[in-house]
């Protein structure tokens, strides 16, 4: 019944860029866990997968491009799903998290979320920033552009002038990615990802959408020049 | 009695042309501020964060004809809405947050806590390396449930977003939702500012208003207007709109007639691969892949072409005081400059800006300018208030300030207090403080303390 999904992962490893060697031992972990659940034991053939799932993560991007590694990873997922059984929808998204598909966000109740080095930007959203595949100016307009927002989450929303100053830091923020990414697309996509994984509880999002009712009607300058902050 | 207006309009930009007379007579000193030929004025859509509105007005720049044009700086100023729900009190955001919500409790609440993907939802993220197209894909891949969920959700927007445009329609919004606009709008106008007014989805509607009361301080040549996604019964400039736009269509299906004709074709495939919705500005309107961008991009460079500045001269100010108010009356402005001149309708000339007009009728607007030439610019504390001379008791005013620099920096609107007469000169009410110095660099800049 899983055949297909096995192929499938073979045909994504062979016609992947990998080098020969980490190329072979996932080819190996794979075929490895086809036997074993040809066996019936379905756990070990689990972590034949796992393990070659943990192989891939810690591939450097200089070696493989994250659009493969995700491929490659979707594919061996595939396959596991396939040898578990129907897992569900939790499961399945659990899963991505776990395979480094999606980021693994703070879910807490908390508005701020846990922000240990007190840099204004969530831990979280820091370290799915850090595994962006982006220069290190351009890592710097996005930090920007998520202390930003994190500002807008904390901000009182009745406090004009406060709201005013969190508005004024937002425009910075826009202007400094702008000159961080001229590819308006790739501007666009990261401006969305940091905002939707900044504000991605019912809480963040009741604060969220108080701060921009309070800014309705208001007027902006688009800033020119470099407006980012100093690290 | 102080002296009747006749025409508000030709007063206010005579006065405004006699008395920048001496400071463009004195363009061979310092200048600290550049000229400005064009505003991009840029009205946002149904879905738009303030963030993701001012986003979207930095692709329009940076997609189109950048900071110069024609020879002449391009500024660009986001007036931002948030409006549109049919539920009173209830803006459009926290309508669909709701959807979401419901949407969140299917599937075993798979999606309840997943905040990201409402947000994914409302932005603009086609790009294909983007996490949430990564997970898009992958969701596809292992859960067709999860998936049919996700489509769901893009659905209900698109659906919600309907209802509330159409509630917006017929309950358009009121003279407070615009009234910051309005001012800024005018004051830009005054100041010769050739403006393009870009509107998308909801925008369209306080685009219009926009110009109709720039209309009120200039004429059709210094003001054209774009309209991208309109749904407005009427138009005051050349329209984009594409065929697959499914909120736009939703309204057409709601029997509202008003829906000017289809102007571009989209492939099918666009709402799968590119916008759920077919309405979003980046991923449909701006879109370099469609057909959509070069014609809003020849709408913009046709309204730049056509516009024409009313008079010549410079216009600039380094800030400017704008105040306007709800009806009739006599509300005065008053601005204490750093030197002790006090700047008011009987002193209509300071020692580093002046008042334009002092309208004793009705609304205003009247406002204070600046000077650019830095030998005349006083470095230290303006002082702004405002007086209820007459007969305009239970008016609110509007009071915005605005620097050459970085646009506005301060509105507000307050009661103008009971009618004191010139017995309120001395103390009006106070609105805030300007500081204004130079900075180590030799730059002027300004702040509200």
């Amino acid at each position: 019944m899983c055949e297909s999904h096995y192929e499938a992962a073979l045909a994504a490893l062979g016609d992947s860029a990998l080098d020969r060697g980490s190329s072979r031992k996932l080819v190996s972990h794979v075929d490895n866990a086809w036997r074993m659940s040809g066996r019936g034991d379905t756990d070990a053939a689990v972590h034949q997968l796992d393990v070659a799932l943990r192989q891939l993560a810690g591939e450097p991007t200089t070696r493989v491009s994250p659009a493969t590694r995700d491929e490659l990873k979707q594919a061996i997922s595939a396959l596991r799903d396939c040898l578990t059984g129907q897992s569900t929808p939790h499961d399945q998204l659990r899963q991505l998290e776990e395979t480094g598909v999606i980021p693994v966000l703070d879910r807490s109740t908390d508005v701020q979320g846990p922000d240990q080095n007190m840099d204004g930007i969530r831990d979280d959203v820091a370290n799915h920033i850090a595994t962006l595949p982006i220069s290190d100016a351009q890592g710097r307009g996005v930090r920007q552009f998520a202390k930003a927002i994190q500002r807008a989450l904390m901000v009182n929303p009745e406090d004009p002038a406060a709201v005013r100053s969190v508005s004024v830091d937002m425009s910075r923020a826009v202007q400094c990615l702008s000159v961080g990414f001229p590819d308006v697309n790739q501007r666009a996509a990261v401006a969305t990802e940091i905002e939707s994984i900044s504000v991605n509880t019912r809480e963040r999002t009741d604060q969220y959408i108080k701060f921009n009712n309070a800014l309705s009607g208001s007027v902006a300058k688009l800033l020119s020049g470099d407006t980012c902050d100093e690290e | 009695m102080r002296n009747n207006i006749i025409n508000r309009a030709v007063v206010a930009i005579s006065c405004l042309m006699l008395v920048a007379a001496p400071v463009s007579a004195q363009t061979a000193q310092r200048n600290v501020c550049e000229p400005v030929g064009y505003v991009v004025g840029f009205f946002n859509g149904v879905w738009n964060t303030r963030i993701q509105a001012e986003l979207g007005l930095s692709i329009i720049r940076d997609s189109m004809f950048g900071e110069t044009y024609n020879g002449e700086k391009v500024e660009y100023e986001l007036f931002y809405n948030q409006t549109g729900s049919d539920r009173e009190g209830v803006t459009m955001l926290e309508d669909l947050a709701e959807v979401f919500q419901q949407r969140s409790t299917e599937l075993d609440r798979v999606l309840a806590n997943r905040w990201e993907l409402f947000w994914e939802a409302l932005g603009s993220s086609s790009d294909e390396a983007s996490f949430i197209e990564r997970f898009r894909t992958s969701i596809g891949r292992v859960s067709s449930q999860l998936a049919s969920l996700l489509s769901a959700v893009y659905s209900d927007i698109t659906a919600r977003s309907v209802a509330g445009w159409a509630y917006l329609l017929s309950n358009p919004p009121t003279a407070a939702d615009y009234a910051t606009h309005h001012t800024r709008i005018k004051a830009l106008a005054i100041e010769n500012k050739k403006l393009a007014l870009f509107a998308h989805s909801q925008g369209n509607l306080f685009a219009n208003y926009a110009y109709d009361a720039a209309m009120t301080v200039t004429s059709p040549e210094s003001v054209k207007v774009v309209h991208v996604a309109p749904a407005s019964p009427t138009l005051r400039g050349g329209h984009s709109l594409a065929d697959l736009d499914l909120v736009i269509n939703g309204l057409r299906l709601q029997g509202i007639d008003s829906i000017p004709p289809i102007t571009v074709g989209l492939p099918a495939s666009h709402l799968v691969t590119d916008d759920f919705s077919g309405h979003k500005l980046v991923e449909t309107y701006l879109n370099m892949r469609r057909d959509t961008y070069p014609q809003v991009r020849t709408l913009l460079q046709t309204a730049l072409d056509t516009l024409e500045s009313q008079m010549t001269g410079n216009n600039a100010s380094f800030f400017t005081v704008t105040l306007t108010w709800d009806g009739t009356g006599d509300v005065d402005l008053h601005v204490f400059e750093p030197g002790g001149n006090h700047v008011y309708y009987a002193a209509l000339q300071g020692a580093s800006g002046y008042l334009d007009y002092d309208n004793v009728v009705a609304y205003g607007p009247e406002h204070y300018y600046v000077t650019c030439d830095a030998d005349a610019l006083q470095q230290g504390t303006y002082s702004v208030g405002i007086n209820n001379y007459a007969q305009a008791t239970g008016r609110t005013a509007t009071v915005q300030i605005a620097t050459h620099t970085t646009g506005e920096i301060f509105s507000t609107q307050l009661d103008v207090g009971p009618a004191l007469g010139s017995s309120g000169n001395a103390s009006p009410i106070f609105v805030g403080n300007v500081l204004v110095w130079e900075d180590e660099q030799g730059q002027f800049q300004a702040v509200m303390q």
